[in-house]
């Protein structure tokens, strides 16, 4: 089935890893860098993905796609989407049946992408990522999302792979996969853990029992919209309040470059809080005339903060709460995700656990790709002792039920269940001749259905007419163990399978994944295209390159005539303007000006003194690194 | 009397052979216990429960199914998930064992006792009905 990589998909920055020879290696982008930015922008002539994308956000503000795991499954009319939009340069629209579409601009065309079109690239990103790595084709993937994402999320995340072309093997929960990060390499006893994930945008607690290789998570909450993210956008108020009082009349928000670079300079800020006491914020011109220079304490930013940080213990009285487990038996406190480095948290989580030193052993950005890592390892069947002695037993985060009488949620498969489940239910029809019954599938904690998430609505039908309350229908609630869930049908009494239809808005159609894929297929002829570009100048650059490094040979200068040297550097003068010049050309022109140059104009001359060879072997030794420089680029 | 003495003999082996019988056909439907599912004796305790739950886990996850025919060599691929079945069954036995009040249910009553939780009044009337019964036949003969 080829090599299964784990990917930790997260709001703000992504990460790819691969179990191979006994061990987990996190693969490096093309910049050399660990974790990918999960960036998305788009340009007039491309599209970029990752550093390059978040490299130029603040010059391209309304075309640089980021957060989409916050739109991702949700309704645009979500509250939580609506004041998320306030602090987006990039414009989000309702669709026809009410899901969030982010709009962009390109080659003057408005362009509207799904939250899993966007997640898709940067899944495909971190799939080149790991294909540029291993040197072979990956088709297979473990996703990482946070454990309190609902039905819809998962789903969509999935979808997200599906538009890339990939095998998604399997959903895995944040939190577990940083416990087995944790845990792979530790030969204890039976232990109970605590993970702490705090992201940059969501945030989990899940309690698990890790003993001799079994991970069984015993209890989990959280809150898909509480993370780093959150408190940059504390500071970023507070910093446009100052802005606004020492400017009387001018307001940042207008701009979505100053709102840019002020979500820059406060996450810069917020992460040198955590190691210094108090930091400058320093942006000239945030708006024309407008500079800002304020000095942030930690103090300070713990102060606006501060309800957030006390919102983070409530998900960890809940596990313990639900798992029926006291803090003093809880055995480590383990920290994952980049926002555990604040200070404050981990000041708070100590006096919570009555002065237990949290666990910061393993390295907070990467831990749930390794973990991912290792479960793709424990998937795909690798022969490792570790990993064949490895199993973990996840469970469902929300509650899942129908709707009965009154509009009371009737619990089907309760939270913290352990998955793969599968309920059955019996219904009846309640009137004579009844050919139809109509459920409603809900999802959380609620008591009363309308305050949970309705999941769809699902009808049996097929099935014979018979007396009210003869007909005796089994449904069957099977939740997989990606967290995702499934219904069937079948009429008892009369053995016929009952037809099921679920109308979810939430989910894509098979035919809108179909198609967004033949999209994606496109993009990637347009990535292929920017990327022949890209080598073709680079091609033109190093003959360019060489033929002025022969020129400055002085055996060679000696013997050649003084109007050769002239006309060969006017030549090279005049492509070096034509490449100055900018604007992008097509690689056909490129190769035409190279074709010019090496066939009628420098290469003849260099001919005559017989050192094309020279010339050649120079650009061979350049191509060389311009080809490793393009497949970087 | 002989007739006495006879009717006795007749009664004794007409129960024995309806005992052997009834035994016959229970052992050749008998289903593994869920204590034999999860390869611990009747009276284990929790923590063997527990271990022997994860034991079985280990075999039977659908991960660890995946995990098998990924590594298989040759094996045709087959894109179909593997099933959930032997796991559900593994974890209904543990589900049941692991709650006293279920597990002596089970204890006295196999899978109807669980299946019929609610209603142990008319498990016991059944029980009592079947005792009654089987009396008055061999007072009768």
């Amino acid at each position: 089935m080829g090599p299964v990589v784990g990917v930790d998909l997260g709001t703000t920055y992504s990460c790819v890893a691969i179990f191979q020879n006994g061990a987990v290696e996190i693969i490096a982008n093309d910049q050399g860098n660990r974790v990918t930015p999960s960036y998305v922008a788009f340009t007039d002539s491309e599209r970029l993905v990752g550093d390059a994308a978040k490299t130029q956000a603040a010059l391209n503000p309304a075309n640089t796609i980021y957060d989409t795991k916050r739109l991702i499954g949700r309704q645009f009319t979500d509250p939580l989407v609506q004041k998320d939009m306030k602090l987006w340069p990039f414009k989000v629209v309702p669709d026809s049946s009410g899901k969030p579409l982010i709009q962009v601009t390109v080659d003057g065309a408005k362009k509207s992408l799904t939250p899993q079109e966007v997640s898709s690239m940067v899944l495909g990103k971190m799939r080149d990522t790991a294909e540029a790595y291993l040197g072979k084709e990956v088709k297979n993937m473990v996703v990482t999302v946070p454990a309190y994402f609902n039905d819809a999320q998962r789903q969509a995340t999935k979808d997200a792979g599906a538009i890339a072309g990939l095998n998604v093997l399997r959903i895995l929960n944040e939190p577990t996969a940083a416990a087995i990060a944790f845990g792979l390499d530790r030969s204890h006893a039976a232990e109970t853990v605590l993970v702490f994930d705090l992201g940059g945008g969501t945030f989990d607690v899940s309690l698990l029992s890790i003993d001799s290789g079994v991970f069984e998570v015993l209890a989990t909450a959280g809150d898909t919209h509480l993370g780093g993210e959150d408190l940059d956008a504390r500071l970023i108020q507070h910093l446009i309040g100052i802005v606004k009082k020492k400017y009387p009349g001018k307001d940042p928000t207008t701009s979505p470059a100053a709102v840019q670079k002020l979500r820059r300079e406060a996450e810069r800020a917020k992460r040198a809080l955590s190691t210094k006491t108090e930091v400058r914020v320093e942006i000239e011109g945030l708006l024309p005339g407008v500079d800002l220079s304020e000095m942030v304490t930690r103090a300070k930013f713990e102060e606006l903060c501060a309800d957030l940080f006390r919102q983070t213990l409530l998900p960890v009285e809940k596990v313990l709460e639900d798992a029926a487990i006291s803090k003093s038996d809880v055995s480590e406190v383990v920290l994952v995700g980049g926002s555990t480095r604040i200070p404050k948290v981990r000041s708070m989580l100590k006096r919570f656990f009555n002065g237990k030193e949290p666990n910061t052993s393993i390295n907070p950005d990467e831990a749930v790709a390794f973990g991912a890592a290792v479960q793709a390892g424990v998937l795909s069947g690798e022969r490792d002792k570790k990993i064949q002695d490895l199993l973990l037993l996840d469970v469902a985060p929300l509650t899942l039920g129908i709707e009965t009488t009154g509009g009371v949620m009737a619990a089907i498969i309760p939270r913290n269940t352990v998955i793969p489940t599968s309920k059955t239910k019996r219904y009846t029809t309640a009137e004579d001749g009844q050919v139809a019954v109509t459920n409603k599938v809900f999802e959380g904690e609620r008591p009363l259905s309308q305050d949970n998430r309705l999941l769809g609505t699902f009808e049996l039908s097929g099935f014979p007419a018979m007396p009210r309350g003869e007909a005796q229908i089994d449904v069957t609630f099977d939740l997989d163990a990606n967290g995702i869930l499934s219904v069937s049908a079948r009429e008892v009494t009369s053995g016929t399978e009952a037809k099921i239809t679920i109308q979810n808005a939430d989910r894509l159609s098979p035919e809108d994944v179909e198609r967004m894929v033949n999209e994606a297929a496109s993009y990637k002829d347009a990535d292929a295209q920017a990327l022949g570009r890209v080598e073709a100048r680079v091609r033109l650059e190093q003959y360019v390159h060489a033929c002025r490094k022969l020129l400055k040979d002085v055996e060679l200068r000696n013997r050649m005539l003084e109007e050769d040297v002239l006309s060969a550097t006017s030549d090279l003068d005049t492509v070096d303007a034509w490449l100055d010049d900018s604007g992008d050309h097509s690689a056909a022109e490129y190769d035409e000006r190279l074709a010019e140059l090496r066939d009628n104009s420098v290469g003849p001359v260099f001919e005559r003194y017989d050192v094309v060879g020279q010339l050649h072997r120079a650009r061979v030794g350049l191509l060389r690194v311009a080809a490793w420089r393009t497949v970087c680029a | 009397p002989p007739n006495l003495q006879k009717g006795v003999m007749i009664a004794a082996g007409f129960l024995a052979i309806f005992s052997a019988v009834k035994i016959g056909y229970e052992v050749a439907l008998k289903e593994p216990s869920y204590y034999d599912m999860l390869e611990v004796v009747p009276g284990a305790a929790h923590t063997e429960l527990k271990k022997g739950y994860k034991q079985a886990s280990l075999k039977v996850h659908p991960d660890k199914l995946q995990a098998q025919r990924n590594a298989g060599v040759g094996e045709a691929a087959d894109d179909e998930p593997p099933s959930d079945e032997a796991f559900l069954a593994v974890k209904a036995a543990y589900e049941v064992l692991s709650d006293a009040q279920l597990r002596d249910l089970y204890d006295k009553f196999g899978k109807a006792g669980i299946a019929k939780k609610d209603d142990t009044t008319s498990l016991l009337t059944g029980l009592g009905f079947f005792y009654v019964v089987w009396l008055a036949l061999a007072y009768l003969l």
